[in-house]
């Protein structure tokens, strides 16, 4: 439908009284990418969302979706939000809520809308405000996707599940996302369950970006050293230094891998050492700052 | 848009239209009461007549003990009506939502923040103005059906009877309405919204009262004249009020009795009176009367008046939703 970018961030800001949530933050989200934006509690996960759905202003710089800034006129065209609380009208059965999305949407595709719901097993009749928790996220999902969107944001949609909903609900997530060619971004601050999920990496600390990238590529931009914590560290772009406490340190360093002196070994990094150095430092930064 | 809004206010409209119906049974029953009433005693003509005649005195005293006291009861319990519609259907319609965050399901859909708030409001509103405007028929049923007999004796401007026929329930009930969704939307809380609703009308009633008190004074009058004594017959009120009375001179300025009040004390017959006025110089007496002919046109103003701070409430209410973050 648009040849623009999903998501373009240009010095984004949001100022609460407290202080800022979202601060000089500038993004691009690639299309057709699983884009994780993972970062700590109060990292402005939740905010950068609300202002790309256009539920908040920001103080400062902008936010495009496909090209379009949110301005109160309803969701920008080909996009779908799917919001921390899953909210739902719990007096509404599951199908007068496919009917809603029906009614405020125009794109809506009522029979894609229905089979999603059927694929998890939800009855139709059945009361939104009586489903488990999982259920009502699947019905959630099918409101979101009904839509025929290009772009879908879920802010912490795994946060109240089981583990065989959360396996579900990624599982329908992605297979829709692959074949119709969705761009979706998730956030999340259990950083283990998007690995294998997702292959780009947005990562916000203290309302900042951290890093920004594939996540194919990031992995292999980083490396993980161990070694004794009596001696320099032998390579330069260190992100963060851990001390083990047993008399060595672990490393991630932005760094091909080195001539290594004794004492030193290599490791490629997980997903999980890369985002929690970078929000180890990111906090780190805040604190200095 | 529409059917989303119908929906989620189904049960409440369904509930309202419900306790319509069995108000307007209820208040049909009552006016075929007084109907056989009336039949059985034979008053039809008192029904009619503006001042009673002699045969009229006891058939309207029975019928007063009978039903005096329960029309106003009545009326009193329908004045009340606005705010209630205000508190149940006004005060949680957003406040509701944004309290419940089911908001952000609504306007991450392909509706705009405008739309959502115009077409929630009037499924709120309009219905809320159908309810009152069929009652109030039904009320104005019952009230006409006793005519000079009930309380339509102290004419069209009596304070009751004022405030619960005509347009001007309707006015208060839209603007009870708009207050609760205006404040519902401001607060974000349900609890507040319904009990600010209610203290905002109290007072809003309040002013409305004393402020028409003043403006009616403005309305047009007719000066009904008689003798200086005040001998004369009652003026016809035509379902009017007496705005003022006083005396006046024979160049037409209007005086006081504090000349002539001396006079009289001391005057021992009618006679003896009619002389302290005409050494005073007073030629005549008046009555102003505020027509039951102005009624509709009180009316308009007192609806006008709540509407119109009703519509104002609504632009502060789109204003909210637009400019705010939700």
């Amino acid at each position: 439908m648009s040849r623009d970018e999903p998501l373009v961030a240009e010095g984004l800001g949001k100022r609460y009284t407290r202080g800022w949530a979202l601060e000089h933050c500038s993004l691009r989200v690639p299309a057709h990418r699983v884009v994780a934006l993972v970062g700590p509690n109060g990292a402005g996960k939740t905010t950068l969302m609300s202002l790309a759905t256009g539920m908040l202003r920001p103080t400062a710089g902008r936010v495009r979706i496909f090209g379009a800034e949110p301005d109160g006129r309803g969701t920008p065209a080909g996009m779908a939000f799917l919001g921390q609380q899953k909210s739902l009208y719990a007096g509404l059965s599951v199908a007068d809520t496919l009917r809603m999305g029906r009614h405020l949407n125009p794109t809506w595709d009522q029979p894609y809308a229905q089979q999603l719901v059927a694929d998890a097993n939800v009855p139709l009749r059945a009361k939104v405000g009586t489903l488990s928790g999982g259920q009502r996220t699947r019905v959630a999902v099918a409101v979101a996707l009904g839509k025929r969107p290009q772009l879908i944001l879920l802010d912490e949609p795994l946060a109240d599940l089981d583990p065989l909903a959360r396996q579900d609900t990624v599982h329908t997530l992605m297979r829709e996302a692959a074949q119709h060619g969705i761009t979706v971004v998730l956030s999340s601050h259990v950083v283990a369950e998007l690995q294998g999920v997702c292959d780009y990496l947005v990562l916000l600390g203290s309302g900042r970006v951290q890093l920004v990238g594939g996540l194919d590529e990031l992995l292999a931009e980083h490396i993980v050293l161990t070694g004794p914590d009596n001696h320099a560290v032998p390579v330069g772009g260190v992100v963060d230094v851990q001390d083990l406490r047993n008399g060595f340190v672990r490393v991630l360093a932005r760094s091909g891998v080195p001539h290594l002196p004794h004492g030193w070994t290599t490791d490629r990094p997980s997903v999980e050492d890369l985002v929690l150095a970078y929000m180890r430092t990111g906090t780190r930064q805040a604190v200095a700052a | 848009m529409i059917w989303v809004a119908w929906r989620l206010n189904r049960a409440q409209l369904l509930t309202l239209a419900a306790c319509t119906l069995a108000g307007v049974a209820f208040l049909l029953y009552v006016r075929s009461g007084m109907l056989s009433f009336i039949a059985a005693h034979n008053m039809a003509g008192c029904v009619r007549e503006a001042t009673h005649s002699e045969g009229c005195i006891a058939p309207t005293r029975a019928f007063g003990a009978e039903y005096s006291d329960f029309t106003k009861y009545v009326q009193a319990a329908f004045a009340t009506l606005p705010v209630i519609l205000g508190v149940f259907c006004g005060g949680p319609l957003f406040a509701r939502e944004l309290e419940q965050g089911t908001h952000v399901l609504a306007l991450t859909q392909s509706v705009s923040r405008t739309r959502w708030f115009v077409v929630k409001a009037a499924v709120a509103v309009l219905p809320a103005i159908t309810v009152m405007a069929v009652l109030t028929v039904a009320l104005w049923s019952v009230i006409s059906a006793a005519g000079n007999a009930g309380v339509l004796q102290q004419g069209l401007f009596e304070q009751l009877t004022f405030d619960t026929s005509g347009l001007a329930p309707v006015g208060y009930t839209v603007f009870a309405v708009v207050v609760g969704i205006v404040l519902g939307i401001a607060g974000r809380h349900t609890v507040t919204a319904m009990a600010g609703t209610l203290v905002a009308f109290a007072v809003a009633r309040f002013a409305g009262e004393t402020a028409r008190a003043w403006w009616i004074g403005l309305l047009p009058t007719d000066r009904v004249l008689g003798p200086a004594d005040g001998s004369g017959a009652q003026p016809d009120l035509h379902g009017g009020t007496v705005i003022g009375t006083g005396l006046l001179k024979a160049d037409g300025s209007t005086t006081s009795l504090d000349g002539v009040q001396s006079c009289l004390q001391q005057a021992g017959d009618d006679a003896a009176a009619k002389a302290c006025y005409a050494k005073a110089g007073i030629t005549q007496s008046y009555t102003d009367v505020l027509s039951g002919d102005q009624f509709w046109t009180a009316q308009l103003i007192e609806t006008l008046l709540f509407g119109g701070i009703a519509v104002c409430l609504l632009a502060v209410g789109v204003w909210l939703l637009r400019k705010r973050s939700l």
